[in-house]
């Protein structure tokens, strides 16, 4: 097992979608891979990352020509 | 009419009511608009049309949507393949340069090169406008399909069962590439941020 599989199984787990059985297994591994820590706290920030992403707006020609 | 579902406004529109449409466009002005710009590497202009060409499209096939179905992903669907036939357009074209001008270029260009001359310029507030445009430019990064999943799911919000549609994939398999997205992204993220 690698650090991307593990990465793979952090997104799963913070969608509660990960099987018990590798919960423990990726904890195991966290403990010892501080890459992966960081990762996990770069996943954690990301969601709250992309919520804050500007919504981009069109211009409003485009709204007046299919009006 | 705020609370009559997308598939019942369709109704609606195709018995002439247009309003029904009007609120239609409303609802996917924006959503659509986001996902189109950000599958076209962000070029606003290209984003404009097709979303008017999307919804002009409609209002002449009303009568081609089978409103048994769901709404949004038929919706996405029809964006999604106007936004991928746009860019292959734009790689002959590219391809097409390449080769006239072989002599002076020793790779194709992955994108055009008005690309980041066309980036949006609407980025929140000054502080954290770096980070938002540097997030953006990573989630550019992403490999097909996975950018396509990510952005439905993460930044325009449809389930996996919905995105299984838009792409024509198992459910399972758009789960996968997000998750595998996700993890790709931090791990850019994370290397980024020790730079």
């Amino acid at each position: 097992m690698n650090c991307e599989t593990y990465a793979e199984w952090m997104s799963a787990q913070l969608d509660g979608e990960l099987a018990a059985d590798h919960a423990i297994e990726l904890d195991r591994h966290l403990a010892g891979c501080e890459s992966c820590q960081k990762t996990r706290q770069t996943m954690a920030r990301l969601a709250a990352d992309i919520r804050n992403l500007p919504r981009h707006q069109p211009d409003d020609s485009a709204v007046i020509a299919v009006n | 009419m705020a609370d009559l579902t997308d598939e019942a406004l369709m109704v609606l529109f195709q018995k002439g009511n247009l309003c029904a449409f009007e609120r239609l466009f409303e609802r996917y002005r924006i959503p659509l608009f986001n996902f189109l710009f950000r599958l076209l590497h962000f070029q606003r202009e290209s984003a404009e049309d097709l979303l008017q060409d999307i919804f002009i499209k409609l209002a002449k096939a009303k009568d081609l949507y089978d409103p048994r179905s769901p709404f949004r992903p038929w919706i996405y669907t029809v964006a999604r393949n106007h936004g991928l036939n746009h860019l292959r357009s734009q790689a002959f074209v590219n391809a097409k340069n390449t080769l006239s001008f072989d002599a002076l270029t020793a790779s194709t260009p992955d994108r055009p090169p008005h690309e980041l001359a066309d980036r949006d310029d609407t980025f929140g507030t000054v502080a954290s406008r770096d980070d938002q445009e540097q997030l953006e430019q990573i989630i550019d990064r992403l490999p097909t399909p996975a950018r396509e999943i990510f952005l439905l799911h993460a930044l325009e919000g449809l389930p996996h069962a919905e995105i299984a549609q838009v792409l024509e994939l198992n459910p399972a398999t758009v789960r996968t590439h997000y998750h595998r997205a996700r993890a790709q992204l931090c791990q850019w993220l994370s290397k980024d941020a020790t730079v």
